[in-house]
């Protein structure tokens, strides 16, 4: 209590800015490292990423997971709650009856699998598939979260949460009846160039 | 305060045409006089509230109300001061501590006091320390066994209420009974013709089960069969799995389930099948359940 | 001061109590030790407060520990540590087909036996390391090819493997616990035995060394 008086209180904490970083940047989202290597358009089919006659845009990732238990992959998805390209939202879905987000496979040896375990680093791919026909984004934006190892208040047990911040109400919250709306805090921003791959 | 005008009252004096009642007038001047410390201390007699009577109880350990001499201002700490010698003579209450009702008290209370104060008299004899401590863990003792028992009740009800307990039914031989959409009669039990030479210690045993569907719904038993145990006389059980079952279950015909099972070897003649209407009921073992006699 | 007639009267003066009881005299020493006792007594209670579980460890399960061949015997299962060994991949022999498992790290291959009490369960496995590190079984080995897919029955052993993917600088000083898999409306108290791997520095390093190229199983 001392120690948070003295800096000021909560309140006043100062609002963290919002860092831009670009290709081969490595976040600290203290549940997991994530380096962001690349993104890239390509057939899947190969790395047991979707089927060989539609196209995927991979954001290519090395994920070290350094919480002290082993987690799946997919958390990703939580992760890194927006993904744009070229402006355009992919993740959060528009539609909000998507509910599922993109497939995140750990990817070795020619394989997908699900596992991260603690203290290793895995190649991890976050695939989103194109409509057929539609163009290449130039460059996608990734806003990352951070995990808090957070302690439930009724049962006073912890769990890995992304830290969130009270987000202005949606019209779908509204039609919903939902009074407040959490949303997870961005504090890093990772712009992508995105290349394309044929075949 | 000591610049003010000592005459200026804070009143508008009224018109002088209209004398009133309130016009304020000049206050005569009054003498010193000293307000504190008191002049002597105040009579016990002047307190409104009634203070409990001290019986002639052995003498407590600090003497309250000591009675400075008329006169003399009491400056004194306020319970240290020794008691008093009774004034002689003309103490009210002389050496007999209920000897009449001075000052005016009514009879009655001094008589209601006089009968409370008659058993309080009685010293009660001290208990034993050896009881005491007794007293003392046993109360600590149920205290804390009260403590757990309500938690431990409130956690078992907490477990009953997400998986209640099985109600099992037994079934007698050759006999059907109803479980979930099918009414279900067990066949026979018999050695399986397949016999695994690895395991000598174990036989596998083939169920023969009769459903007959009850409702449109029981078809579902054709794909998700239900939960099936072969159970010894002491609560220990093993696992029969579906080997055949029928394609399709239409309500009043009869189809046949087939399964297997593997049990120790000296068991094959005393296990008993017993069935749940799911693979998670049979799983938690809650919920009714069916235990066919052989 | 016109005082009326109160209703308390004035308190008697009361009567030359019985001849105070010489007080008895403590010495110094016990006094010392009195206190001494109480000091003791209130570091006590301070010190059993810090043992109080928390909330984590309360909601963990009641755990029964060994080293290899030891049997565990919980309320639900009895389990016994049979084999450690190492392996850089992993073949999965499929009655049409062959699965090969990779890793940049080193599979630890658990041979574990277990019977049941009451009734048949199926038991996942974890590793915990020295550093409190928990690793899952693998997904790069199918779970059909594990102990974790057997029914594990009452009346006899069963025997079956588990595979675990970690870096080699991690098998010394590591365990692994066997339960039943927790469920969301289970109960709350799950028994799990733990095996000592009882690998140290100097043998997990050995063993690494030796390390097989292919470890095949059927499954």
């Amino acid at each position: 209590m001392g120690v948070t008086a003295a800096f000021g209180g909560l309140k006043d904490a100062p609002a963290k800015q919002l860092e831009q970083l670009g290709k081969g940047a490595e976040v600290d989202q203290v549940r997991m490292r994530t380096k962001f290597e690349d993104a890239v358009v390509r057939p899947g089919g190969k790395d047991g990423i979707g089927t060989s006659d539609k196209r995927y845009l991979q954001i290519i990732m090395k994920v070290t997971n350094q919480s002290d238990a082993t987690m799946l992959a997919q958390i990703m998805d939580d992760a890194l709650p927006t993904v744009r390209a070229d402006g355009k939202t992919l993740k959060p879905a528009a539609d909000p009856d998507v509910t599922l987000g993109p497939r995140v496979v750990v990817v070795s040896g020619g394989h997908a699998y699900d596992q991260l375990h603690p203290g290793m680093t895995a190649t991890v791919v976050m695939a989103f598939e194109l409509a057929s026909g539609q163009p290449a984004p130039e460059r996608v934006v990734i806003g990352a979260a951070t995990y808090e190892w957070y302690e439930s208040f009724f049962s006073e047990t912890h769990y890995w949460v992304p830290v969130t911040e009270e987000a202005p109400l949606t019209a779908e919250d509204r039609k919903k009846g939902r009074t407040v709306r959490y949303e997870p805090v961005i504090d890093t921003q990772v712009s992508l160039p995105v290349r394309e791959e044929a075949q | 305060m000591s610049d003010q005008n000592p005459d200026e009252t804070g009143v508008f004096p009224p018109p002088a045409a209209e004398p009133s009642w309130f016009t304020p007038s000049k206050r005569p001047p009054r003498p010193d006089a000293r307000v504190w410390p008191p002049a002597e201390a105040e009579p016990r007699a002047t307190s409104t509230v009634p203070i409990p009577v001290i019986a002639d109880r052995p003498l407590p350990r600090r003497q309250a109300w000591p009675t400075p001499p008329p006169g003399a201002p009491y400056d004194g700490p306020p319970y240290a001061a020794p008691a008093p010698a009774p004034p002689a003579g003309g103490a009210p209450f002389g050496g007999a501590p209920f000897g009449g009702a001075p000052f005016g008290v009514p009879a009655g209370f001094e008589a209601e006091h006089a009968g409370a104060a008659q058993p309080a008299r009685r010293r009660r004899r001290a208990m034993p320390k050896a009881a005491k401590i007794g007293l003392q863990f046993f109360g600590a003792v149920a205290l804390a066994a009260a403590f757990l028992g309500v938690r431990g009740y409130d956690a078992i009800h907490r477990f009953e209420a997400d998986s209640p307990p099985a109600q099992v039914r037994q079934v007698a031989k050759g006999r059907q009974a109803p479980l979930g959409d099918a009414k279900w009669r067990l066949e026979g039990i018999a050695l399986a013709t397949q016999q695994s030479p690895d395991t000598p210690d174990r036989v596998m045993l083939q169920i023969d089960l009769e459903a007959t569907a009850l409702n449109d719904k029981a078809k579902n038993y054709a794909f998700s069969p239900p939960g099936a145990y072969l159970a010894d006389k002491s609560g220990r059980t093993w696992l029969a799995l579906v080997s055949e079952s029928p394609q399709d279950l239409k309500p009043g015909v009869p189809a046949r389930f087939t399964l297997l099972s593997a049990v120790p070897k000296g068991l094959a003649d005393q296990v008993e099948l017993v069935l749940w209407p799911g693979d998670y009921q049979g799983k938690n073992q809650s919920g009714p359940s069916l235990r066919f006699d052989r | 001061m016109a005082t009326p007639p109160g209703l308390v009267p004035d308190a008697p003066p009361l009567p030359p109590g019985p001849p105070e009881a010489p007080r008895r005299h403590v010495p110094a020493w016990r006094r010392a030790a009195g206190a001494l006792l109480g000091l003791v007594l209130a570091a006590g209670a301070v010190y059993v407060q810090t043992r109080v579980l928390t909330a984590d460890q309360l909601d963990d399960p009641l755990t029964v520990s060994g080293g290899m061949h030891d049997e565990l015997e919980t309320d639900l299962f009895s389990a016994r540590l049979e084999r450690v060994e190492f392996a850089r991949s992993v073949r999965v022999k499929k009655q049409f087909s062959t699965d090969e498992a990779t890793t940049e790290h080193v599979f630890l291959i658990v041979k574990m036996g277990a019977t049941s009490r009451r009734k048949p369960v199926q038991l996942t496995a974890h590793l915990i390391t020295a550093g409190g590190l928990s690793f899952d079984p693998t997904d790069r080995v199918d779970a059909r090819a594990t102990m974790a897919d057997k029914w594990v029955q009452p009346g006899w052993w069963r025997s079956g493997l588990y595979f675990f993917e970690i870096p080699p600088d991690k098998a010394a000083g590591s365990r692994v616990v066997l339960s039943e898999p927790k469920t969301l409306f289970g109960d709350a108290f799950i028994p799990e035995t733990s095996s000592d791997l009882g690998l140290d520095e100097a043998k997990a390093r050995q063993m690494i060394d030796a390390a097989k190229d292919v470890y095949e199983v059927s499954g």
